[in-house]
């Protein structure tokens, strides 16, 4: 069974994200040949990235890969592979929008599978590989991300 | 020292091995006439025209422009401070540049929007041009983009402050007719703007032969952009295959 990638994600009994379809958001709905979409958000803002990612549908049948950029969080005293500290760093919010993200991103397809590759910015302590896990834990545990280290 | 029994197929071959050493092709083209078109297929296969004495100084060495070297060049780059608007014969010899880049920096002056008039259709075959500009020129710029028919890939950048006009004096330069055979924009979109996205945009949107580019590459810092971020991919669903979008921040 395939499902169609326009459902909203709970998490922590919070009410589920709105979507904000509209002229002013990315729409890929129509953009049925893409072969290769890269979302990339250098701050906190992710909410533009799930808006359209809620336009991919089982129609995209060529899509190969899906790239987004991890939140840069060098500059917080957190413990990057703890997501509760990751939570709190990033905000409520952003964190809904991520785990909704990955919730999309990780459903099965009938076709084909999707990659997902994500960038991050390596920390010195070497956590943020595991911030980035924490963020797509669903599509982490099908072994679809590929995570891609940015040398800040 | 040309080898009469050399083939000249085999000694384009050897030349073209060379393409990147243009210490070595220089060498070539004093050994032998007879090497000297091959070499200079590469030697000035890319020319760029950053200041003026630059362009002076080849201005003198090819005082006729339609047996200039400039026939071989396929990449041209240009600074509009460096070009002189009343003497542009020069210009006529490039007619089989294929890639355009134009680079402004600091104060847009009349010279800047003229130079963009100058430089209309003067390659029909151009298929990407390049706009880097600290500070981007609306006018002129898009009649610029439409003069060449078969352009592809367009990429703009521009790294700081809005999208605005030239100096006043720019409102009384001549305009340019519509084009008859305005580009298709087939290729790629390249565009980086720290912010008024939208002047382009609407300009780029209402191009008479429609945007159909296969991939964009779009970087943007203000939520301002988003419609027009929104409006260039829908504009392009049908054809696009590639699409990168980066909401970038300030000192990143």
């Amino acid at each position: 069974m395939v499902r169609e990638f326009n459902t909203c994600v709970r998490s922590n009994n919070l009410p589920p994200l709105p979507a904000e379809p509209g002229s002013n958001s990315v729409d890929l709905s129509k953009a049925k040949n893409l072969k290769d979409v890269e979302l990339l958000s250098e701050g906190l803002n992710v909410q533009w990235v799930l808006t359209a990612l809620r336009t991919i549908t089982t129609n995209h049948r060529n899509l190969q890969k899906v790239s987004l950029c991890a939140p840069c969080l060098s500059r917080t005293t957190i413990n990057r592979a703890d997501p509760t500290d990751v939570r709190r760093a990033i905000g409520e919010v952003p964190h809904m929008q991520w785990l909704e993200s990955d919730h999309l991103l990780a459903q099965p397809r009938e076709s084909h599978s999707i990659r997902l590759k994500v960038l991050y910015y390596e920390h010195p302590d070497g956590t943020d590989c595991r911030c980035a896990n924490s963020l797509l834990p669903e599509a982490t545990k099908r072994g679809i991300v590929d995570l891609v280290n940015l040398k800040l | 020292m040309s080898n009469p029994s050399l083939p000249p197929e085999i000694l384009d071959y050897i030349v073209d091995l060379l393409h990147d050493d243009p210490e070595v092709l220089r060498k070539c083209c004093l050994a032998s006439k007879s090497w000297i078109l091959r070499t200079r297929k590469h030697l000035f296969a890319c020319i760029k025209f950053p200041t003026p004495k630059i362009l002076q100084s080849w201005k003198k060495a090819f005082p006729d422009p339609f047996n200039s070297p400039a026939y071989h060049t396929h990449t041209l780059t240009y600074y509009p401070s460096a070009v002189d608007v009343t003497a542009v014969d020069w210009i006529q010899g490039f007619s089989h540049v294929v890639h355009l880049e134009v680079i402004g920096r600091g104060k847009l002056t009349t010279q800047t929007v003229a130079s963009f008039i100058l430089f209309h259709g003067f390659s029909p075959v151009i298929k990407s041009l390049r706009v880097n500009f600290s500070i981007l020129p609306a006018s002129g710029i898009f009649d610029l983009i439409l003069s060449f028919p078969l352009l592809e890939d367009l990429s703009i950048f521009t790294f700081f402050g809005e999208f605005i006009d030239g100096d006043d004096d720019s409102g009384r330069l001549p305009t340019t007719v519509q084009p008859q055979n305005p580009p298709m924009f087939t290729g790629s979109f390249d565009l980086f703007m720290s912010g008024g996205m939208g002047s382009i945009t609407s300009q780029l949107l209402s191009s008479p032969g429609g945007i159909h580019f296969r991939k964009l590459t779009l970087t943007w810092f203000h939520e301002a952009d988003a419609p027009s971020i929104a409006a260039l991919v829908r504009e392009c669903s049908d054809t696009l295959k590639s699409l990168k979008v980066t909401l970038a921040t300030f000192g990143t």
